[in-house]
């Protein structure tokens, strides 16, 4: 597997905090070609915002930390700077598909911009190719639908549309940003096929960003959970599953509800994580965490791999205890 | 088409308006209190004098009769005589048209040009020192009266280094254009405040929109963006700003023409109210409420073709 | 749950009240400069013993002096205290004259947006008709009818202000009027006026004191244009913009005759905006 992006050290920080807070991180993430990397959270978990500093899209009041982003370049990876990225080698998809249209546009014109954008061609041919581009992501009659505003389409349709946008980037990697939440039900798993369907067929790469585990289980190959601005676990998605190692994780798995096991009450996780000015000194989880002892409130653990599974990386001081 | 069903029901709404204008317009001079063509004559007048103007304007007949009679000679261009010089109002608003529209047409480009720069600029450098200043001036510039601004200009770049006229239009062409410069600066400075506010806070809110990020995502520039979707936003905000401000535009027009002695329809209007030349003051009344008119029925077409959502009521 | 290192997280939600909010500095600042025009305006001439009336042609554009502290004007009278006189016209008026506008307007608002239908139509229609008109235009053009002077001018500006606030009550109204607890008070059989009048109003009324307040603004700048005119407060009685348009043709000697009045206009019209806008921003947290 030829790896596509390597980001290291990566921090989001309040702007204006003296000394510095930072909501998330530090934080390494990286990809393979054609694998899709989930990263799971619960709210405030500071996912979304991990995905946004990839590309420096941080809403006002927070800035990207200092750190390295290397990026596959003709064969190796080579350090860039996030805003050169955008579009170019990662492109990006977020949760309200309304949102992300302008609303006095027509969707064609949308897609096309963004054609012309990446490759100066003309008008016309731009227009042609957001039609494919429809096509591609499966909606009807693309060359109808391409003369009509966004509020005139479903929120399904919405989406692809954005996927469609996405896709105009040509670029090897897409950030989804919850594009599922959004959306009912039935609607979801279509937009996941879609994804999936771009992944193994175009072999996009896939950072997809979720707080719904079960989600998360279809799509992604490898995941990684974050809590408190860091990740507690990461591995390959069928380990982690299965026999997930720390207490944040075995928590949230147990709170899933799940039609094959019966057996076991769902155990919700009782407390709020904890804001980024008042993150604990030690493990961030500790307040919350069943299996805390002192050396877990003093020092913070560090992200490492652990002996027996494959791949497997967790921060915890219990790791290898059985519950 | 929707937007076709759209403009002819608006064209269709300013039918019964412009009747009920007009109408208000009749009215006015029998709101004042005791016998109108006394009103208009004076109290030194004589009683001839003011029979006499009781029978020029009609005013012994009933005033269904005299509203009917006024509507039919409106349509037909005769809006009567002035009570002063006897000269037709028509003629009057035909001589005076001129300065009035060349210092609109000039302040409102001027206003829409710096209203423009100067929220765009506001906008993008939120929160910076620049911001704060641009804001403080707007701020002030919203308090600040009209005709004492333009009093200022001429204090302090007229008197001083004589390049502008400090009154009249001046006959040819380029004498007018060059005796509504400081008119228009003066105009952009009453109206534009009011202007930047609004634009500015419309940016400030679309630079938070979701797909101002998703366009930064794909990669498009800050000056691509602004230039391709947020200035189809703002146009819809100016467009609907300038059909708010219209009747303050007028105002501060005759205020102008005023301040530097521009012999245009606002001067005529308020040189009318002082000598009580009531049929100038209607036709003049008649014909600005006209132009208000059409422009709120013209903003909205435009914002119809602007926003696909508009039509959808 | 607690921990022994005496991490508490909470289970639910602390029940603390959220403290009075303060009213920003800005507000705060604005209040005080127009607490200032208020004093100077009631002591200011009790403590200066001219007369802002009196002509005395002899001393006519002095500049200023130890006697006169701001020089005189075209007519030889006190320049300073004729500004501070003018304050006692220019103040009330406007203040009155966005006054009634509000009790009108804010009355026909609630009315036409909380009941809806017929009342709606009348008001939403007289309100389009009026707005039709060139509003200053008409202000000019009912100055005529009804004469120049205060009395007329508020007169006048009741009979258009209103507009603009029965559309803000009856938009604030409309919202308002979909919410639960206006459901639960209809549901508890209370009679609709008392509803209005209690519950949905009184959330409407931040929004029109900040409108209230740009208002008066806006009263005192169309007063002194219209005086400036020649068709507002008449002379001799001190104006601002009436003293403006007499200075004016001395512009050259004596600026400060034009320049004073509209520094005070000015100044004025910044710190009730300055009051508005801190108004706005703690309504808004």
């Amino acid at each position: 597997m030829t790896r596509i992006l390597e980001i290291a050290d990566l921090r989001v920080d309040l702007s204006r905090a003296e000394p510095r807070v930072s909501p998330v991180g530090p934080v390494d993430l990286w990809l393979d070609a054609g694998e899709c990397l989930g990263i799971v959270g619960e709210s405030g978990s500071g996912k979304s915002l991990t995905l946004k500093a990839i590309l420096d899209l941080l809403p006002d009041g927070l800035t990207r930390g200092t750190g390295t982003q290397k990026i596959a370049q003709g064969g190796k990876l080579v350090p860039t700077d996030p805003r050169r990225l955008r579009g170019a080698k990662i492109s990006m998809i977020s949760q309200e598909p309304a949102a992300a249209l302008d609303p006095l546009m027509r969707i064609g014109d949308l897609i096309g911009e963004i054609v012309r954008h990446h490759s100066g061609c003309s008008w016309a041919e731009a227009r042609l190719r957001a039609v494919d581009l429809l096509r591609r992501v499966g909606v009807p009659d693309p060359e109808t639908r391409a003369r009509f505003w966004p509020h005139e389409l479903s929120g399904g349709l919405k989406q692809r549309v954005v996927i469609s946008m996405a896709l105009a980037c040509q670029s090897d990697i897409l950030l989804c940003d919850e594009p599922t939440t959004a959306l009912d039900v039935t609607i979801q798993a279509q937009i996941v096929d879609l994804l999936r369907d771009l992944q193994v067929n175009d072999g996009l790469g896939l950072i997809f960003v979720t707080h719904d585990l079960a989600l998360i289980r279809q799509i992604a190959d490898r995941i990684c959970i974050m809590y408190a601005g860091l990740i507690v676990e990461t591995g390959p998605s069928a380990e982690i599953f299965s026999n997930p190692q720390h207490p944040y994780t075995r928590a949230l798995l147990s709170a899933l509800p799940d039609i094959e096991q019966s057996e076991g009450r769902q155990v919700p996780i009782e407390g709020t994580p904890p804001a980024a000015t008042a993150f604990p000194q030690g493990c961030r989880f500790a307040p919350r965490c069943l299996r805390a002892s002192d050396v877990c409130r003093q020092a913070a653990p560090a992200l490492l791999a652990t002996e027996d599974a494959q791949g497997v990386k967790v921060a915890c001081h219990h790791t290898g205890d059985v519950t | 088409m929707d937007r076709g069903r759209f403009i002819f029901r608006r064209l269709l709404q300013t039918i019964p308006l412009l009747a009920g204008i007009m109408l208000l317009v009749l009215l006015l001079l029998h709101v004042v209190p005791g016998d109108p063509a006394r009103a208009i004559g004076g109290i030194s007048a004589s009683e001839e004098k003011v029979d006499q103007i009781r029978e020029e304007l009609g005013l012994n007949r009933s005033l269904p009769v005299q509203y009917v009679s006024y509507v039919g000679n409106a349509l037909r261009g005769d809006l009567g005589r002035s009570t002063r010089s006897g000269r037709t109002v028509t003629s009057i608003i035909a001589d005076r048209l001129a300065p009035t529209a060349l210092l609109l047409a000039c302040g409102m480009i001027l206003s829409i040009a710096l209203s423009s720069v100067i929220s765009v600029i506001s906008a993008r450098n939120k929160d910076s020192v620049l911001d704060f200043a641009l804001i403080g001036v707007t701020v002030a510039g919203i308090s600040i009266p009209t005709f004492w601004a333009g009093l200022m200009l001429i204090l302090l770049i007229a008197l001083p280094t004589g390049l502008f006229p400090i009154n009249g239009f001046g006959d040819t062409p380029l004498e007018n254009l060059h005796s509504i410069v400081l008119p228009a600066l003066t105009f952009a400075i009453a109206i534009s405040p009011v202007m930047i506010r609004a634009l500015r806070a419309k940016l400030v809110d679309l630079y938070r929109q979701d797909f101002v990020m998703m366009s930064r995502a794909a990669g498009l520039s800050e000056n691509a963006i602004l230039f391709r979707h947020l200035s189809r936003h703002a146009a819809i905000i100016l467009v609907t700003m300038i059909s708010v401000q219209v009747g303050p535009m007028i105002f501060v027009s005759v205020v102008i023409e005023k301040t530097y002695a521009l012999p245009g329809l606002g001067e005529a209007l308020v040189n009318a109210v002082s000598q009580r030349d009531f049929p100038v003051i209607q036709g003049i009344t008649l014909v600005t409420a006209l132009f208000v008119t059409a422009v709120h029925l013209t903003a909205d077409i435009v914002i119809s073709f602007l926003n696909p959502r508009m039509t959808l009521k | 749950m607690t921990d022994h290192s005496g991490f508490t997280v909470p289970t639910e939600a602390p029940a603390v009240r959220a403290p009075r909010k303060r009213l920003p500095g800005k507000a705060r600042f604005g209040l005080a400069i127009i607490a200032l025009y208020v004093l100077a305006g009631v002591f200011g001439p009790m403590l200066l013993p001219f007369d802002p009336d009196a002509a005395n042609i002899l001393q006519r554009l002095r500049p200023p002096s130890a006697q006169h502290w701001l020089g005189t004007d075209q007519l030889g009278r006190d320049f300073l205290v004729r500004l501070l006189y003018a304050i006692r016209i220019d103040l009330p008026v406007a203040f009155l004259a966005a006054f009634f506008p509000m009790l009108i307007g804010t009355a026909l608002g609630a009315v036409a947006g909380f009941f809806g239908r017929i009342p709606d139509i009348v008001v939403s229609r007289s309100a389009d008709i009026v707005q039709a008109f060139p509003v200053y235009v008409f202000l000019l053009v009912l100055v005529f009818a009804l004469g120049s002077g205060a009395t007329s001018f508020i007169l006048a500006a009741t009979v258009i202000a209103w507009v603009g606030y029965a559309r803000l009550v009856r938009g604030e109204v409309m919202r308002l009027r979909e919410m639960e607890f206006v459901a639960a008070a209809r549901v508890s059989g209370l009679p609709p006026m008392r509803i209005l009048a209690t519950h949905v109003l009184p959330n409407a009324l931040p929004q029109t004191m900040i409108y209230f307040m740009s208002d008066i603004v806006m009263m005192v700048l169309v007063l002194s244009s219209l005086s400036f005119l020649g068709v507002g407060i008449q002379p001799p009685t001190a104006e601002w913009g009436r003293m403006i348009a007499e200075g004016q043709p001395f512009l050259r000697s004596q600026w400060i005759l034009s320049v004073a009045p509209g520094l005070m206009l000015m100044m004025f019209g910044i710190a009730l905006s300055l009051v508005a806008d801190g108004l706005d921003e703690w309504s808004r947290k």
